[in-house]
């Protein structure tokens, strides 16, 4: 990967685009903070990731990012509303808060009804839209979603995406997120393309 | 065959990690054959011990020439192994042939030679004291043919006819076809391979049934798309037990190598209490075939149930369908198990403990099979329960995140600690049946008491022997004479009187009072019974001999009212001691006809080896009795001891397997989620404690209740046994060391299955 220069603001919605292999997802770790750059720089808020010390980036992670996988990775031993809450406890929130916040997140998302519910209890979609909850409240700054829709259907993906992406922006949190699914650029406030290693803007929505 | 081919095809061609596990369960399995063939050979090996002690015992008469060859054998105790030493005096019948020499020797030893084993070779060189019960000079080495086994103490002592005296027999030949004393009763060999079966076998089919579940939700998703396609439920069964099978074949091939190669290195470094040349070692047909077949058939069974879940339900399989609670059915068998053993556990509390007659041994047989079944059995059950209720209580995200995780895979966790656990129960139940035979061979007083008959015994033999060092106290019981050739019908009392001073009796009984020097007094034990005709007023004869007596005469004494009243030690060689007699009575060099000199010492082993020492050096053909031990007893437990403690360690080295492949498994399984976790902003200390938490509570759950109960059965066991020790309270803090050691090493193996390094390829499946 190289050559490769963007910059997300508060509540923007960044997509980047790419066939598989590209490089896409290994630009969002980077991003996050997971892999480092060999060269250049990552900045939040002004302030290189490359001069954190493996403490500081965790507590980044913990308090002002969000993630959303490919197929959510919910913890399978947890309930939906302590899956929702992890992000909050492990910041040091106390259980009974946490898991209120959590509760909020979920209505908001159509979910109460299914917090007392295991993953293996609920369907695909639901857990996708666990996930989107569980990345969003803590309020981070921004959210990194790796193919967040990657395994859905097409009317579960949209619905999904869609939730997602208004929820962050009510939060004012900025979403970067990789997909190979040209259609969701179309949700972007930006969009990049990743080929062979080499990002390109498409210019703003 | 189809399915099996598939079920090969399938792990050869399913990537690395396949590759991996599917070596892990190959060299895992070598390893519990290997521990199998060990257990199934030791057999052989006793047989073998027991083989040569029998070629070699000397067959006997009692009738022959003066100048016929004799043999008189002694086997005193040299710490807990007996040290046998053969008296040969070949005799000066020059008409008659001279018998073959024993196995192990060329020839009889002459006169003032000696033979001794290898180990005795050594023992001289580092204790020269031992040189007392070997008089002449080494003239040579026994070999292997002559000895049970390399570590063995023994000797030929050739010397002459005068010397051997009253007590040898004729030599007739050498050779019997079974030994006097085999290394192991019959019937405790058969009990041992039980409990050495035991101990191997259930570790290993632990390992096993983990070995079978490895990735087993990757696989079971594998082989339920495989249902899904149209293979039959026992076709998918077979399909996955062909991985096991062929990594058990392989594991056995390995592990009769292994054993091969263990053989050779034990059978030179040798265990405690237990030596054995390489070839009493060697696999037999039986043993080669039980490895050979046996294992993979155990494999083929577990294998198949394994892939159960997915021939059955391949739809619940592939959604990961909510597991169920553990059954609560065996908490039945802990339950009566538990009610059993606590039962006999109250017959002592009351004061009142049961006896092992009548239905009594079953039932605790039963009971303590019920609670060791019944406590494996319930442990995922009882780990269900309090994770479920500490995830729900606690306020800690990280023990919260590990219960939730033993909620959900009770079954898992309990395969990752099941054979820890099983382990300490077993140790405990050992301790007790080592306990049991402990008290029955060697006295656990705080003295030792020696007899030797005083006729083969000078006058100043008598003096130098009481002189060794070590011996507290010396003195002389005599029997009073009873006329056997009598036709007289009445019952005719016999007493022992104790010639010694009253500082003499101090010294070897217990507690004494009312003694009086100079004066015949009666002794009265209260804790033992009495000849009742031995009563105040009654008198009884003493037969007298040796230089200023005429043989035939007699001492009589009447046994007066003034009584000693003593406590004895248990045992003790002046117990029975029906009256003192002060040594004043009997006249300079006046021997009674029937008595013993009677020594006592520390009971210190290495005190009781110097003594035995020293009275060897003094008189090394005079038969000697260290009272309450049982010499071929103590040396039965030590065989069963370093068999115990090897099965032990077999069972620890195939549970601690078992334990290391399934934690690494699950940690491997849950990587996606851990590194989730981790993106997520968890610190990798949180991650660490919740996967060592989750180990952690549950093995000591497990441990705690193994100990607790394995001592319950295990005084189950001693009060019905009937010894002097019914609780083994002593044992408790070393179990629970060993029982904290294996949580602390635990919980140290668990920590570094999850890195530092985060690495996002493990959530990304495209």
């Amino acid at each position: 990967m190289r050559g490769a220069r963007l910059t997300v603001d508060r509540g923007e919605v960044a997509v980047i685009t790419g066939q598989s292999g590209s490089g896409k997802s290994s630009l969002l770790y980077c991003l996050a903070g997971v892999l480092p750059a060999e060269r250049g720089q990552v900045r939040f808020e002004g302030r290189p990731l490359g001069d954190l010390d493996d403490e500081e980036i965790s507590a980044l992670r913990r308090e002002r990012f969000g993630f959303v996988f490919q197929y959510g990775e919910l913890l399978p031993e947890l309930t939906v509303e302590e899956n929702t809450a992890l992000p909050l406890r492990l910041a040091g929130m106390r259980k009974k808060p946490a898991l209120t916040a959590a509760g909020e997140v979920l209505e908001r998302l159509g979910l109460g009804g299914l917090r007392e519910r295991r993953p293996s209890q609920v369907s695909g979609g639901q857990c996708q839209r666990v996930a989107v909850a569980r990345a969003l409240v803590h309020r981070p700054a921004v959210v990194f979603a790796d193919e967040p829709t990657g395994s859905l259907d097409s009317a579960n993906a949209d619905a999904v995406l869609k939730e997602f992406l208004e929820l962050a922006r009510s939060q004012g949190t900025a979403v970067v997120l990789v997909t190979h699914d040209p259609a969701v650029a179309a949700q972007a406030d930006t969009h990049y393309t990743m080929s062979d290693g080499r990002l390109s803007a498409e210019g703003a929505q | 065959m189809r399915e099996f081919l598939l079920g090969l095809r399938l792990l050869f061609k399913a990537g690395r990690g396949n590759r991996i596990r599917f070596l892990l369960m190959a060299a895992g399995g070598s390893v519990g054959v290997c521990c199998l063939a060990l257990v199934l050979t030791v057999p052989s090996i006793l047989d073998a011990h027991d083989g040569r002690a029998a070629a070699r015992e000397p067959r006997t008469s009692s009738a022959g020439a003066s100048a016929a060859p004799l043999v008189l054998q002694r086997s005193d105790p040299y710490g807990a192994q007996p040290f046998t030493r053969v008296f040969v005096a070949r005799g000066t019948d020059n008409g008659r042939p001279t018998p073959q020499a024993p196995p192990g020797m060329r020839e009889l030893p002459r006169p003032g030679e000696v033979f001794v084993s290898p180990r005795v070779r050594d023992l001289l060189r580092e204790q020269p004291g031992i040189k007392g019960r070997l008089p002449g000079r080494v003239a040579g080495t026994i070999g292997a043919a002559g000895l049970a086994h390399p570590d063995e103490l023994f000797a030929y002592v050739g010397t002459t006819p005068d010397r051997i005296g009253d007590e040898g027999r004729v030599l007739e030949g050498f050779g019997y076809d079974y030994a006097p004393f085999p290394a192991v009763e019959p019937s405790t060999v058969t009990n041992l391979r039980f409990a050495l079966g035991t101990l191997v076998l259930l570790p290993l089919v632990i390992f096993l049934s983990v070995c079978a579940r490895l990735s087993a939700a990757g696989r079971a998703r594998r082989l339920a798309s495989l249902r899904l396609l149209g293979l039959s439920a026992k076709g998918t069964r077979r399909v996955n037990a062909a991985e096991t099978v062929t990594a058990a074949l392989i594991g056995a091939l390995l592990g009769l190598g292994e054993y091969w190669l263990l053989n050779q290195v034990m059978s030179r470094t040798g265990l405690p209490s237990l030596r054995w040349y390489p070839q009493d070692g060697a696999l037999t047909l039986t043993t080669t075939a039980v490895c050979l077949i046996g294992c993979p058939a155990l494999a083929w069974l577990t294998g198949r149930a394994g892939g159960r879940d997915a021939a059955a339900t391949p739809l619940a399989v592939r959604r990961t369908a909510v597991p169920k609670p553990p059954s609560k059915w065996g908490g039945l068998l802990l339950v009566t198990g538990l009610g059993i053993v606590s039962g006999y556990c109250a017959t002592d509390l009351a004061g009142r403990p049961a006896s092992n007659l009548g239905l009594n041994a079953p039932l605790v047989l039963a009971g303590v099979v019920l609670t060791g079944v019944g406590l494996v059995m319930t442990l995922p059950l009882i780990s269900y329960s309090v994770a479920r209720r500490v995830a729900r209580s606690t306020k800690s995200l990280t023990l919260g995140l590990a219960m939730r995780r033993n909620e959900v895979e009770p079954g898992s966790t309990m395969r990752v600690v099941t054979g820890l656990v099983t382990l300490v129960f077993a140790a405990s139940l050992a301790q007790g049946v080592l306990i049991q035979l402990e008290q029955v061979t060697r006295p656990s007083g705080p003295t030792q008491d020696y007899a030797l008959p005083l006729s083969g015994i000078s006058e100043r033999q008598r003096h130098e022997v009481a002189d060794v060092p070590g011996v507290r106290a010396a003195a002389m019981t005599m029997e009073s004479w009873v006329d056997l050739e009598s036709d007289s019908e009445a019952m005719v009392s016999q007493a022992t009187a104790l010639v010694a001073t009253c500082d003499q009796l101090e010294r070897l009984v217990r507690r004494s009072e009312g003694c009086v020097d100079g004066k015949v007094l009666r002794l009265t034990d209260p804790n033992s019974s009495q000849d009742p005709g031995v009563v105040p007023g009654a008198t009884f004869p003493y037969r007298m001999e040796g230089p200023g007596t005429a043989t035939g005469r007699q001492l009589d004494i009447t046994l007066p009212s003034e009584t000693i009243v003593f406590s004895a030690h248990n045992p003790s060689a002046v117990g029975s001691a029906a009256l003192l007699v002060p040594p004043s009575m009997l006249r300079d060099g006046a021997r009674p006809e029937s008595a013993r000199l009677v020594l006592t010492s520390g009971s210190d082993p290495d005190a009781v080896r110097s003594v035995l020492d020293g009275i060897g050096a003094v008189v090394p053909t005079v038969e000697i009795d260290p009272i309450g031990i049982n010499i071929q007893g103590l040396r039965q437990i030590s065989v069963i001891e370093t068999l115990l403690a090897l099965g032990m360690i077999m069972g620890l080295a195939i549970g601690a397997a078992a334990f290391v492949v399934s934690v690494t498994d699950r940690a491997v399984e849950r990587r996606p989620q851990v590194t989730a976790v981790t993106l997520l902003g968890a610190r990798a200390r949180t991650m660490r404690t919740v996967q060592c938490v989750q180990v952690v509570v549950p093995l000591g759950i497990g441990l705690a209740l193994a100990l607790v109960l394995g001592k319950l059965a295990e005084s189950c066991y001693l009060i019905t046994a009937g010894g002097d020790v019914q609780w083994d309270l002593a044992g408790v803090p070393v179990l629970g060391a060993a029982a904290a050691g294996v949580v602390a090493v635990a919980a140290l193996a668990t920590l570094p299955l999850v890195g530092r390094r985060i690495n996002p390829e493990l959530i990304r499946r495209d």
